[in-house]
């Protein structure tokens, strides 16, 4: 009984815990014309169901980088149109344009592509199987076999989690083998 | 089945034992199915299994768009919740079932156990060596560096090379799509689909053909089972410590046109092979092997079962083991080369 109650309260409690805190309020909605824009260039954007009179934060959010690309006022009736301008120094990729209110929440968001810019180095990378299309001079000059520098970052909890999943499978492990043979 | 021996008293289960009918488990195996030797099949399964639940976590990271691919591979090592160890835990499993499944292969090919009544057991496993293989070489190109996108216009080259059969792997297939993005869905579904149906055939045909080995001494499948899983903890645990130790990298984002990476090990006897026949190496390799391996039955059909090396099929495949480590060495030592004319 006591067990049953326990597991009623755990399933309870989940049920009742709070989502990710960014996609509490994504009532309002942003759209562009384009899916995608080159770094350095603008990209039209409109939005609509937005809290009336309301100043809101824009952000590109990439998967490692984030970009403050200004703000934007919503008329009285929720609705704004602006011209996006892409940072110049923004890397090609996956990126979220993404709309959040003065109390931190992101009440919409854009999903669009940033390409590489127009101008310049002596090779582009690859954004899509048919590349080398765009490329100018010697594209061997620009590619490395080697590999990248990064920073792994792990925290307490994860070393902790990692160490008890290897401490686990060793020790069981030992047990059944120890087990078997007897 | 050689149904040689009673199977041994059961035992006193608990409630839990009971519910969960672990009495089944008590059929009479081969006392010798408890060396080593005959873990390697079992490990194989163990070590698919944690390459199946580490790829589902990597998979709710990954975006395989040409655009986001990179980026997201990044995210997994820097930014996402246990995802450097997960992926490098993935990256060494992968290493280590391409070493069981070799060993596996090998020994069952050396005591001839593909021989009647075992013909379909034998094709089941060299299917599932030819999906292993598929899922490594679309494994690497989800990486989406370098590496990752030379072996992206390496399927684009062999589609071309294969005409029909091949079109599925360029970019002509759909305007819809991308090829990553087709390979990803291979890579994480039809493949791992096909090869968890050919374990289960696998094993069902094991269970009800009997294990190729002498019945005059028996165990319990559930002592094999035991010491199965206890060595494949610890065989975890030692790749657990080596994603953590010695986790994997990613090379730079990928630049068209160029080629001077080399694959991964296990794949390094292709390119050993493309460093002497070209491209046409990466399509004629992995054929005239799983064709040898898939004919072995056929080939070798006389009423001598005894282990070893008997007859003209055992030598040539000691023939073919020796070519393809000569071919790896050569790939691992041999010079860079171009093999796409890109």
């Amino acid at each position: 009984m006591k067990r049953r109650a326990v597991l009623i309260g755990c399933i309870a409690l989940w049920l009742g815990a709070p989502g990710a805190a960014g996609d509490a309020h994504e009532e309002a909605v942003l759209r562009s014309s384009r899916s995608s824009v080159s770094a350095g260039a603008s990209l039209p954007l409109s939005g609509s169901d937005f809290a009336g009179s309301e100043t809101y934060q824009l952000k590109l959010l990439g998967v490692l980088n984030e970009y403050d690309v200004g703000q934007v006022a919503a008329d009285s009736a929720g609705v704004f149109t602006h011209q996006l301008t892409i940072p110049a120094d923004v890397t090609p990729g996956a990126y979220q344009v993404v709309a959040v209110a003065s109390d931190g929440d992101v009440v919409a968001r854009l999903h669009i592509t940033v390409l590489g810019g127009g101008a310049g180095g002596a090779a582009s990378q690859a954004g899509d199987h048919s590349g080398g299309a765009d490329q100018e001079g010697d594209p061997s000059s620009a590619a490395r076999h080697d590999d990248i520098r990064i920073e792994r970052d792990r925290s307490g909890m994860e070393w902790g989690v990692i160490g008890l999943v290897i401490g686990l499978a060793a020790g069981v492990g030992l047990g059944l083998v120890r087990k078997a043979v007897a | 089945m050689n149904e040689t021996a009673s199977s041994p008293e059961p035992r006193d289960e608990g409630a839990t034992g009971r519910r969960l009918a672990l009495e089944a488990l008590d059929y009479a195996i081969p006392r010798g199915a408890n060396r080593w030797t005959y873990m390697l099949g079992g490990l194989t399964a163990f070590l698919i299994v944690v390459l199946l639940l580490t790829g589902v976590y990597l998979a709710q990271f990954y975006n395989p768009t040409p655009a986001g691919a990179h980026d997201s591979v990044l995210y997994i090592i820097a930014r996402a919740p246990f995802g450097d160890w997960i992926r490098s835990l993935h990256y060494w499993a992968t290493g280590a079932v391409t070493l069981t499944i070799s060993a596996h292969l090998a020994y069952v090919f050396w005591r001839r156990s593909y021989k009647r009544p075992r013909e379909l057991t034998w094709w089941a496993g060299v299917a599932m060596a030819g999906l292993l293989f598929l899922l490594i070489v679309t494994g690497t190109v989800l990486r989406y560096d370098q590496e990752g996108f030379e072996a992206l216009a390496h399927f684009v080259s062999g589609g071309g090379l294969t005409g029909a059969i091949g079109t599925f792997f360029t970019e002509g297939f759909t305007r819809s799509t991308s090829l990553l993005a087709r390979i990803f869905s291979l890579h994480t579904n039809l493949l791992p689909l096909l090869l968890v149906g050919l374990m289960a055939l696998h094993f069902w045909l094991i269970r009800h053909l009997g294990i190729d080995a002498n019945y005059s001494e028996t165990s319990t499948f559930r002592t094999h089972a035991t010491r199965l899983m206890g060595v494949s903890l610890l065989v975890l645990a030692f790749l657990g410590l080596l994603a953590l130790f010695a986790p994997e990298n990613l090379g730079y984002r990928p630049v068209a046109g160029v080629e001077i990476t080399k694959p991964l090990w296990p794949v390094l006897w292709v390119y050993g092979l493309e460093n002497l026949l070209g491209v046409w190496g990466m399509v004629v390799g992995p054929a005239a092997v799983f064709a040898f391996l898939a004919a072995v039955p056929l080939l070798d059909r006389g009423s001598d079962d005894r282990p070893g090396l008997r007859g003209w099929v055992s030598w040539l495949g000691v023939l073919l083991g020796i070519i393809l480590v000569a071919l790896w060495l050569f790939g691992v030592f041999g010079p860079r080369q171009q093999h796409l004319g890109m």
